[in-house]
Protein backbone atom coordinates (compact mmCIF):
# COMPACT_ATOMS: atom_id res chain seq x y z
CA UNK A 1 0.00 0.00 0.00
CA UNK A 2 2.77 2.41 1.00
CA UNK A 3 4.79 1.44 -2.08
CA UNK A 4 1.78 2.08 -4.34
CA UNK A 5 1.24 5.50 -2.75
CA UNK A 6 4.93 6.37 -3.17
CA UNK A 7 4.88 5.30 -6.83
CA UNK A 8 1.71 7.34 -7.43
CA UNK A 9 3.21 10.38 -5.66
CA UNK A 10 6.45 10.04 -7.64
CA UNK A 11 4.60 9.69 -10.95
CA UNK A 12 2.37 12.66 -10.12
CA UNK A 13 5.38 14.79 -9.18
CA UNK A 14 7.18 13.87 -12.39
CA UNK A 15 4.16 14.71 -14.55
CA UNK A 16 3.66 17.98 -12.65
CA UNK A 17 7.32 18.89 -13.18
CA UNK A 18 7.03 18.07 -16.89
CA UNK A 19 3.90 20.23 -17.09
CA UNK A 20 5.60 23.07 -15.24
CA UNK A 21 8.57 22.83 -17.59
CA UNK A 22 6.30 23.17 -20.61
CA UNK A 23 4.19 25.88 -18.95
CA UNK A 24 7.07 28.07 -17.80
CA UNK A 25 8.83 27.83 -21.17
CA UNK A 26 6.02 29.98 -22.50
CA UNK A 27 6.68 32.96 -20.22
CA UNK A 28 8.18 36.21 -21.51
CA UNK A 29 8.14 37.80 -24.92
CA UNK A 30 8.89 34.64 -26.88
CA UNK A 31 6.31 32.04 -25.92
CA UNK A 32 7.27 28.49 -26.69
CA UNK A 33 5.25 26.60 -29.23
CA UNK A 34 3.52 23.31 -28.58
CA UNK A 35 6.41 21.18 -29.90
CA UNK A 36 8.74 22.75 -27.30
CA UNK A 37 6.18 22.38 -24.52
CA UNK A 38 5.45 18.77 -25.38
CA UNK A 39 9.18 17.99 -25.63
CA UNK A 40 9.73 19.52 -22.17
CA UNK A 41 6.74 17.62 -20.76
CA UNK A 42 8.03 14.33 -22.15
CA UNK A 43 11.57 15.01 -20.97
CA UNK A 44 10.47 14.51 -17.33
CA UNK A 45 9.33 10.87 -17.53
CA UNK A 46 12.07 10.07 -20.05
CA UNK A 47 14.82 11.45 -17.76
CA UNK A 48 13.33 9.81 -14.65
CA UNK A 49 12.84 6.48 -16.45
CA UNK A 50 16.37 6.55 -17.85
CA UNK A 51 17.73 7.25 -14.36
CA UNK A 52 15.74 4.32 -12.92
CA UNK A 53 16.92 2.01 -15.72
CA UNK A 54 20.51 3.10 -15.02
CA UNK A 55 19.99 1.89 -11.45
CA UNK A 56 19.89 5.16 -9.57
CA UNK A 57 18.01 5.57 -6.29
CA UNK A 58 14.27 6.22 -6.75
CA UNK A 59 14.52 9.58 -4.94
CA UNK A 60 17.33 10.69 -7.25
CA UNK A 61 15.34 9.54 -10.29
CA UNK A 62 12.37 11.70 -9.16
CA UNK A 63 14.71 14.65 -8.54
CA UNK A 64 16.23 14.21 -12.02
CA UNK A 65 12.74 14.00 -13.53
CA UNK A 66 11.84 17.30 -11.84
CA UNK A 67 15.11 19.03 -12.68
CA UNK A 68 15.50 18.13 -16.35
CA UNK A 69 12.32 19.81 -17.77
CA UNK A 70 12.72 22.84 -15.50
CA UNK A 71 16.43 23.28 -16.30
CA UNK A 72 15.77 22.91 -20.02
CA UNK A 73 12.85 25.32 -19.77
CA UNK A 74 15.00 27.84 -17.85
CA UNK A 75 17.76 27.60 -20.46
CA UNK A 76 15.22 27.97 -23.27
CA UNK A 77 13.41 30.90 -21.68
CA UNK A 78 16.63 32.76 -20.84
CA UNK A 79 17.94 32.16 -24.34
CA UNK A 80 14.76 33.40 -25.98
CA UNK A 81 13.45 36.05 -23.58
CA UNK A 82 16.28 36.88 -21.19
CA UNK A 83 14.35 35.85 -18.08
CA UNK A 84 14.30 32.86 -15.77
CA UNK A 85 10.94 32.14 -14.12
CA UNK A 86 10.79 31.94 -10.31
CA UNK A 87 8.88 28.65 -10.66
CA UNK A 88 11.84 27.19 -12.54
CA UNK A 89 14.37 28.28 -9.91
CA UNK A 90 12.11 27.10 -7.06
CA UNK A 91 11.54 23.72 -8.71
CA UNK A 92 15.26 23.26 -9.31
CA UNK A 93 16.02 24.20 -5.69
CA UNK A 94 13.48 21.63 -4.44
CA UNK A 95 14.89 18.96 -6.76
CA UNK A 96 18.38 19.78 -5.47
CA UNK A 97 17.20 19.32 -1.87
CA UNK A 98 15.67 15.95 -2.86
CA UNK A 99 18.81 14.80 -4.67
CA UNK A 100 21.36 15.95 -2.07
CA UNK A 101 21.05 12.99 0.37
CA UNK A 102 21.63 10.55 -2.51
CA UNK A 103 24.36 12.52 -4.28
CA UNK A 104 26.23 13.40 -1.07
CA UNK A 105 25.57 10.58 1.39
CA UNK A 106 28.09 11.89 3.91
CA UNK A 107 28.13 15.47 5.27
CA UNK A 108 25.07 15.97 3.04
CA UNK A 109 23.94 19.41 4.07
CA UNK A 110 27.39 20.87 4.63
CA UNK A 111 28.30 19.93 1.05
CA UNK A 112 24.94 20.74 -0.62
CA UNK A 113 24.10 23.95 1.21
CA UNK A 114 27.78 24.92 1.10
CA UNK A 115 27.65 24.46 -2.68
CA UNK A 116 24.58 26.68 -2.97
CA UNK A 117 26.17 29.28 -0.70
CA UNK A 118 29.46 29.30 -2.58
CA UNK A 119 27.68 29.57 -5.95
CA UNK A 120 25.64 32.52 -4.68
CA UNK A 121 28.73 34.11 -3.13
CA UNK A 122 30.75 33.83 -6.36
CA UNK A 123 27.96 35.41 -8.42
CA UNK A 124 27.41 38.14 -5.81
CA UNK A 125 31.14 38.91 -5.63
CA UNK A 126 31.37 39.06 -9.41
CA UNK A 127 28.36 41.36 -9.64
CA UNK A 128 29.57 43.48 -6.73
CA UNK A 129 33.00 43.95 -8.33
CA UNK A 130 31.39 45.21 -11.52
CA UNK A 131 28.83 47.32 -9.67
CA UNK A 132 31.57 49.01 -7.64
CA UNK A 133 33.46 49.76 -10.84
CA UNK A 134 30.73 50.85 -13.20
CA UNK A 135 27.48 50.91 -11.15
CA UNK A 136 25.92 48.37 -13.51
CA UNK A 137 24.04 45.19 -12.77
CA UNK A 138 25.21 42.22 -14.78
CA UNK A 139 23.01 39.39 -13.54
CA UNK A 140 19.32 38.87 -12.84
CA UNK A 141 17.63 37.22 -9.86
CA UNK A 142 16.96 34.08 -11.91
CA UNK A 143 20.69 33.59 -12.46
CA UNK A 144 21.23 33.53 -8.68
CA UNK A 145 18.40 31.03 -8.18
CA UNK A 146 19.72 28.80 -10.93
CA UNK A 147 23.27 28.96 -9.55
CA UNK A 148 22.08 28.15 -6.00
CA UNK A 149 20.14 25.15 -7.30
CA UNK A 150 23.19 24.05 -9.27
CA UNK A 151 25.31 24.36 -6.12
CA UNK A 152 22.85 22.12 -4.25
CA UNK A 153 23.10 19.53 -6.98
CA UNK A 154 26.85 19.46 -7.56
CA UNK A 155 28.09 20.27 -4.05
CA UNK A 156 30.76 22.52 -2.64
CA UNK A 157 33.70 21.08 -4.53
CA UNK A 158 32.31 21.31 -8.03
CA UNK A 159 30.96 24.87 -7.99
CA UNK A 160 34.24 26.34 -9.28
CA UNK A 161 34.56 24.07 -12.33
CA UNK A 162 30.79 24.36 -12.97
CA UNK A 163 30.92 28.17 -13.08
CA UNK A 164 34.01 28.11 -15.29
CA UNK A 165 32.19 25.87 -17.78
CA UNK A 166 29.10 28.09 -17.44
CA UNK A 167 31.08 31.23 -18.32
CA UNK A 168 32.82 29.46 -21.22
CA UNK A 169 29.54 28.15 -22.63
CA UNK A 170 27.86 31.56 -22.23
CA UNK A 171 30.64 33.35 -24.10
CA UNK A 172 30.73 30.62 -26.75
CA UNK A 173 26.96 30.82 -27.27
CA UNK A 174 27.13 34.61 -27.52
CA UNK A 175 29.89 34.32 -30.13
CA UNK A 176 27.92 31.71 -32.07
CA UNK A 177 24.87 33.93 -31.88
CA UNK A 178 26.93 36.84 -33.19
CA UNK A 179 26.13 38.95 -30.12
CA UNK A 180 29.54 39.20 -28.49
CA UNK A 181 29.04 42.93 -28.00
CA UNK A 182 25.37 42.74 -27.10
CA UNK A 183 23.96 44.21 -23.91
CA UNK A 184 22.47 40.92 -22.84
CA UNK A 185 24.13 37.57 -22.49
CA UNK A 186 21.95 34.60 -21.64
CA UNK A 187 23.72 33.08 -18.63
CA UNK A 188 20.98 30.45 -18.05
CA UNK A 189 22.01 27.95 -20.75
CA UNK A 190 25.63 28.20 -19.60
CA UNK A 191 24.66 27.66 -15.96
CA UNK A 192 22.53 24.63 -16.87
CA UNK A 193 25.35 23.17 -19.01
CA UNK A 194 28.05 23.90 -16.43
CA UNK A 195 26.23 22.50 -13.43
CA UNK A 196 24.94 19.48 -15.38
CA UNK A 197 28.50 18.66 -16.44
CA UNK A 198 29.68 19.14 -12.83
CA UNK A 199 27.00 16.79 -11.45
CA UNK A 200 27.91 14.11 -14.01
CA UNK A 201 31.63 14.59 -13.31
CA UNK A 202 30.96 14.39 -9.57
CA UNK A 203 29.23 11.03 -10.03
CA UNK A 204 32.00 9.68 -12.26
CA UNK A 205 35.00 10.79 -10.18
CA UNK B 1 31.99 72.19 -12.23
CA UNK B 2 33.05 69.11 -14.07
CA UNK B 3 30.56 66.54 -15.16
CA UNK B 4 31.90 63.07 -15.65
CA UNK B 5 30.24 61.43 -18.62
CA UNK B 6 30.10 57.67 -18.55
CA UNK B 7 30.49 56.22 -21.98
CA UNK B 8 27.82 53.66 -22.65
CA UNK B 9 29.42 50.33 -23.47
CA UNK B 10 26.72 47.88 -24.48
CA UNK B 11 27.18 44.42 -23.03
CA UNK B 12 30.49 45.26 -21.45
CA UNK B 13 29.22 44.99 -17.87
CA UNK B 14 27.95 41.46 -18.54
CA UNK B 15 31.33 40.42 -19.93
CA UNK B 16 32.99 41.96 -16.91
CA UNK B 17 30.70 40.04 -14.57
CA UNK B 18 31.43 36.81 -16.43
CA UNK B 19 35.18 37.49 -16.27
CA UNK B 20 34.96 38.24 -12.55
CA UNK B 21 32.91 35.07 -11.95
CA UNK B 22 35.45 33.02 -13.91
CA UNK B 23 38.32 34.44 -11.84
CA UNK B 24 36.57 33.79 -8.53
CA UNK B 25 35.48 30.34 -9.74
CA UNK B 26 39.14 29.41 -10.34
CA UNK B 27 39.83 30.32 -6.72
CA UNK B 28 36.97 28.02 -5.65
CA UNK B 29 38.44 24.91 -7.30
CA UNK B 30 40.44 23.90 -4.17
CA UNK B 31 37.09 23.56 -2.38
CA UNK B 32 36.97 20.09 -3.94
CA UNK B 33 39.57 18.99 -1.40
CA UNK B 34 37.40 20.44 1.37
CA UNK B 35 34.39 18.50 0.09
CA UNK B 36 36.43 15.27 0.05
CA UNK B 37 37.71 15.94 3.56
CA UNK B 38 34.18 16.68 4.83
CA UNK B 39 32.77 13.52 3.26
CA UNK B 40 35.68 11.37 4.53
CA UNK B 41 35.34 12.76 8.06
CA UNK B 42 31.58 12.17 8.06
CA UNK B 43 32.10 8.62 6.72
CA UNK B 44 34.65 7.81 9.43
CA UNK B 45 32.42 9.31 12.10
CA UNK B 46 29.46 7.20 10.96
CA UNK B 47 31.60 4.05 10.86
CA UNK B 48 32.95 4.75 14.35
CA UNK B 49 29.45 5.40 15.68
CA UNK B 50 28.24 2.12 14.13
CA UNK B 51 31.17 0.20 15.63
CA UNK B 52 30.57 1.80 19.03
CA UNK B 53 26.89 0.89 18.92
CA UNK B 54 27.80 -2.68 17.96
CA UNK B 55 30.26 -2.86 20.88
CA UNK B 56 27.58 -1.62 23.27
CA UNK B 57 25.18 -4.26 21.94
CA UNK B 58 27.83 -6.97 22.25
CA UNK B 59 28.61 -5.88 25.82
CA UNK B 60 24.91 -5.93 26.69
CA UNK B 61 24.68 -9.45 25.30
CA UNK B 62 27.78 -10.55 27.24
CA UNK B 63 26.01 -9.50 30.44
CA UNK B 64 23.87 -12.59 29.91
CA UNK B 65 26.81 -14.90 29.18
CA UNK B 66 28.33 -16.98 31.94
CA UNK B 67 31.86 -17.66 30.65
CA UNK B 68 32.26 -20.72 32.82
CA UNK B 69 29.24 -22.42 31.24
CA UNK B 70 29.56 -20.84 27.78
CA UNK B 71 33.29 -20.37 27.21
CA UNK B 72 32.75 -19.66 23.49
CA UNK B 73 29.96 -18.96 21.09
CA UNK B 74 28.63 -16.63 18.43
CA UNK B 75 25.48 -14.62 17.77
CA UNK B 76 24.19 -12.13 15.16
CA UNK B 77 23.38 -8.75 16.71
CA UNK B 78 22.25 -5.88 14.48
CA UNK B 79 23.94 -7.32 11.40
CA UNK B 80 27.24 -7.96 13.22
CA UNK B 81 28.51 -11.49 13.83
CA UNK B 82 29.73 -11.46 17.43
CA UNK B 83 32.08 -14.27 18.50
CA UNK B 84 33.48 -14.68 21.97
CA UNK B 85 36.11 -16.89 23.52
CA UNK B 86 36.68 -17.02 27.29
CA UNK B 87 40.12 -17.80 28.74
CA UNK B 88 40.38 -18.46 32.49
CA UNK B 89 42.58 -16.09 34.43
CA UNK B 90 41.99 -17.67 37.84
CA UNK B 91 39.53 -20.34 38.89
CA UNK B 92 38.45 -21.85 42.19
CA UNK B 93 36.78 -25.30 41.93
CA UNK B 94 34.80 -24.71 45.11
CA UNK B 95 34.79 -21.26 46.60
CA UNK B 96 35.51 -21.07 50.31
CA UNK B 97 34.54 -18.25 52.63
CA UNK B 98 34.34 -17.62 56.37
CA UNK B 99 31.02 -19.44 56.43
CA UNK B 100 32.61 -22.52 54.90
CA UNK B 101 32.44 -23.99 51.42
CA UNK B 102 30.28 -22.35 48.83
CA UNK B 103 27.94 -24.24 46.62
CA UNK B 104 29.58 -22.55 43.56
CA UNK B 105 32.70 -22.99 41.57
CA UNK B 106 33.86 -19.56 40.39
CA UNK B 107 36.43 -18.23 37.97
CA UNK B 108 37.75 -15.00 36.51
CA UNK B 109 37.85 -14.98 32.72
CA UNK B 110 39.22 -12.83 29.94
CA UNK B 111 36.51 -12.85 27.29
CA UNK B 112 37.85 -11.92 23.88
CA UNK B 113 35.07 -10.60 21.63
CA UNK B 114 35.43 -10.33 17.88
CA UNK B 115 32.80 -8.58 15.74
CA UNK B 116 32.54 -8.85 11.95
CA UNK B 117 30.30 -7.17 9.41
CA UNK B 118 30.71 -6.72 5.64
CA UNK B 119 34.45 -7.33 5.76
CA UNK B 120 34.92 -4.99 8.71
CA UNK B 121 36.04 -6.40 12.01
CA UNK B 122 36.67 -5.12 15.49
CA UNK B 123 37.64 -6.80 18.72
CA UNK B 124 37.87 -6.08 22.42
CA UNK B 125 38.45 -7.98 25.63
CA UNK B 126 36.44 -7.81 28.84
CA UNK B 127 37.10 -9.51 32.16
CA UNK B 128 34.12 -11.38 33.58
CA UNK B 129 33.35 -13.65 36.47
CA UNK B 130 31.96 -17.10 35.66
CA UNK B 131 30.27 -19.44 38.09
CA UNK B 132 28.68 -22.82 38.27
CA UNK B 133 26.67 -24.47 41.00
CA UNK B 134 28.50 -27.64 42.04
CA UNK B 135 26.75 -28.50 45.29
CA UNK B 136 23.19 -28.70 46.49
CA UNK B 137 22.53 -26.11 49.24
CA UNK B 138 21.49 -28.94 51.52
CA UNK B 139 24.58 -30.94 50.65
CA UNK B 140 22.79 -33.92 49.11
CA UNK B 141 24.19 -33.41 45.58
CA UNK B 142 27.80 -32.78 44.83
CA UNK B 143 29.34 -32.65 41.39
CA UNK B 144 32.53 -31.59 39.70
CA UNK B 145 32.56 -28.28 37.84
CA UNK B 146 31.90 -28.92 34.16
CA UNK B 147 33.40 -25.75 32.68
CA UNK B 148 36.96 -24.45 32.42
CA UNK B 149 37.11 -24.29 36.23
CA UNK B 150 37.29 -28.07 36.29
CA UNK B 151 40.07 -28.21 33.72
CA UNK B 152 42.09 -25.51 35.40
CA UNK B 153 41.22 -26.50 38.94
Amino acid sequence: MTDTLLILAGTGTVLLAGGLGGYTAGFGSSPAGWPVRIALFISAPVAGGAALVAGTHALLAVAIAIAVPLALAAAWLDWRSGVIADLQSAGLLISGLLAAPVLHPYATWAIALGGAGVALAVLLCGSLAVWLRSRKQGLGTGDYGLAAAGGLWCGLGWVGPALLVAVAVTVLLALLRGQAGAARYAFGPGLVAGFSAAVVAGRLV
Amino acid sequence: MKHRVLKKRAGFSVVEVLAAIALIAVAMIPLYQLQRALADAAFRLEQSAAALEAKENALAWLETVNPQLQPDGEIMIGGWLVRWQARPVATVPIARGYLGESIHSVGLYDVEVRMERNGRSDSFTVRKIGWEQVRDPLGFIESEPTGPARREG
